[in-house]
């Protein structure tokens, strides 16, 4: 085999066509540019796994459900996960930007390199190492969806009602079991502008539209669904952090869709139920004092 | 290197034109070719419940965008015939933290909300707001009284006797939990195109106060369906401009 040079760029030839196209894995990984895509390949994948682990709480939300936080933490590992993966394909595309660029107007264009034959061990690993990445992503990802699938019967209801381009609530009678046992009646449906939550209760949200579909997203109690006209759309959650955060619409509604927001608070029992008895006569009720921090 | 440096000025060329295209976006998207309205200055008084700087801001809903208000003036110069719309301009401007009073003259004629809730006055001191009738009236729609009202101070009308809303609230990250709404109910049946001298046309004039918010923009919108469409929501309501606009606190 010899090699000759040109401005850099090293073109070998081979004394058999098989050895060409399919040197053994060990003069495979020996050659410079499958070296230096390794080192790049494992410093990316290093920098992405700490990204991953140590960033990711860093830019992500204050949660306020143990939903929410499940949501993190599942951005946390997917992250984590894929980290090898857009290592390598970062990896590739930086040493060829770098190793093969054109440096000069003297540069010839590169030959055309061998023609490429299957080779059964790249083929066959990559298809396990994708198919084990798959399979773990969707086993997490169905696990926590079953986990935040229990239904509390003595939940507290919130109807939600989406129209352009606000949302209301309505807390209609029920009476509510509040911790500690303490119970809180709600004689008559009460009607907000604003969402008020008490820490600590199960919550179920019963959410329609009275126009066009709308998405009911909670930033921070880590769930969301859609609004349809005539469906009942029901989403669960027990928020267990106190904190103000706001009510988005994630489906583009129309002119003012972006303007679709609303207050909202987890606060605690004593507020809420102070909250809730100004509603009784009738009045619609905006946001309350609330009380910030964590657990 | 030259051709590095050229590269590189190029991107940073392209980047500060779309910079100023979305500013120019940015700026016509909260303005009104109908220009601003600016709140008048009444001094300080305790209109409001307590000491503040007192303003005051008057405009109207018309039933036809192509007709003229008492001035004589086009409501929405080339707006759509036959579609309602407020006027003379959709944006506003008030001072901050101050009470603002407002009087909105509706002419329009109405029906029945989606939601009952935007029936109720919200947000306005006291949660109310006045109504004062003028010229021929109709019966509500539960049929019985006439839907005329003399200045008391009310906190909702019938869902179904709606013309109009005013429903303001914040921009996200300005006041989330700032939102004021008024029902306007709806006038008489001689409410037509806004023709000539508008005051002997039926029509309610709605005043209510409320305390502004910090400096920001606020956006407003009519929760009325008065447009074509799905749920009478196209059309007028999904035009900007005619059913919806901005107060712009300073």
């Amino acid at each position: 085999m010899s090699s000759n040079h040109n401005h850099g760029i090293h073109h070998a030839t081979y004394e058999s066509i098989d050895e060409e196209v399919a040197p053994g894995l060990h003069k495979q990984l020996h050659r410079q540019y499958v070296r230096g895509t390794i080192y790049v390949w494992f410093l990316l994948t290093v920098g992405g796994v700490l990204a991953g682990i140590y960033l990711t709480p860093i830019f992500m939300p204050h949660m306020n459900s143990p939903e929410g936080r499940a949501a993190v933490e599942t951005v946390r590992v997917f992250t984590v996960a894929a980290a090898p993966v857009a290592a390598l394909v970062c990896a590739v595309a930086i040493y060829s930007l770098i190793n093969s660029r054109h440096r000069s107007h003297l540069d010839t264009p590169p030959v055309d390199g061998p023609p490429l034959r299957g080779n059964a061990l790249a083929s066959g690993a990559w298809l396990v190492v994708s198919t084990l990445l798959v399979v773990f992503l969707l086993t997490w990802g169905l696990a926590e969806w079953s986990s935040q699938q229990v239904v509390h019967a003595d939940a507290l209801q919130v109807n939600v009602t989406g129209q352009q381009w606000l949302w209301t609530y309505s807390y209609p009678a029920q009476t509510v079991i509040l911790p500690g046992g303490k119970t809180l009646s709600i004689p008559k449906a009460v009607d907000a502008t604003t969402l008020n939550l008490p820490i600590d209760v199960p919550v179920q949200f019963n959410v329609t539209s009275e126009d066009v579909t709308h998405g009911f997203y909670p930033t921070q109690l880590g769930i969301q669904g859609d609004a349809n006209p005539g469906v009942n759309d029901v989403l669960r959650t027990t928020p267990d952090r106190l904190g103000k955060f706001v009510v988005r619409c994630s489906q583009i509604c129309g002119l003012y869709h972006a303007y679709m927001y609303t207050q909202a608070a987890v606060v605690p029992d004593s507020t809420f139920t102070a909250w809730i008895a100004q509603g009784s006569a009738g009045q619609v009720l905006t946001s309350a004092k609330t009380t910030r921090g964590a657990r | 290197m030259r051709r590095l440096l050229g590269a590189g000025g190029a991107v940073l060329l392209g980047a500060a034109v779309i910079a100023l295209v979305g500013v120019g976006f940015s700026a016509q998207a909260y303005s009104s070719p109908r220009g601003v309205l600016k709140a008048t200055s009444l001094g300080m008084d305790t209109t409001c419940g307590k000491s503040l700087p007192h303003v005051t801001l008057s405009f109207a809903t018309y039933a036809d965008a192509s007709g003229t208000n008492d001035a004589g003036q086009q409501v929405h110069p080339g707006g759509n015939p036959s579609w309602p719309s407020y006027g003379p301009t959709n944006v506003f401007q008030a001072p901050a933290h101050a009470c603002v009073t407002m009087h909105i003259t509706q002419y329009d004629s109405g029906g029945t909300l989606n939601n009952p809730v935007f029936a109720k006055v919200q947000g306005t001191v006291g949660d109310t707001e006045s109504v004062v009738s003028s010229g021929k009236s109709i019966s509500g729609c539960d049929g019985t009284s006439p839907l005329t009202f003399n200045g008391t101070p009310i906190s909702a009308i019938q869902p179904c006797d709606v013309g109009h809303t005013f429903s303001l609230r914040g921009l996200p990250g300005i006041a989330p939990g700032f939102f004021v709404n008024v029902p306007l109910p709806l006038a008489g049946d001689a409410a037509g195109d806004n023709v000539g001298d508008l005051n002997t046309d039926p029509h309610q004039t709605v005043t209510f106060s409320f305390i502004s918010g910090p400096k920001g923009t606020y956006a407003w919108n009519c929760e009325y369906p008065c447009g074509l469409s799905v749920a009478s929501f196209g059309a007028v309501m999904g035009a900007y401009g005619y059913m919806s606009g901005y107060l712009h606190v300073v």
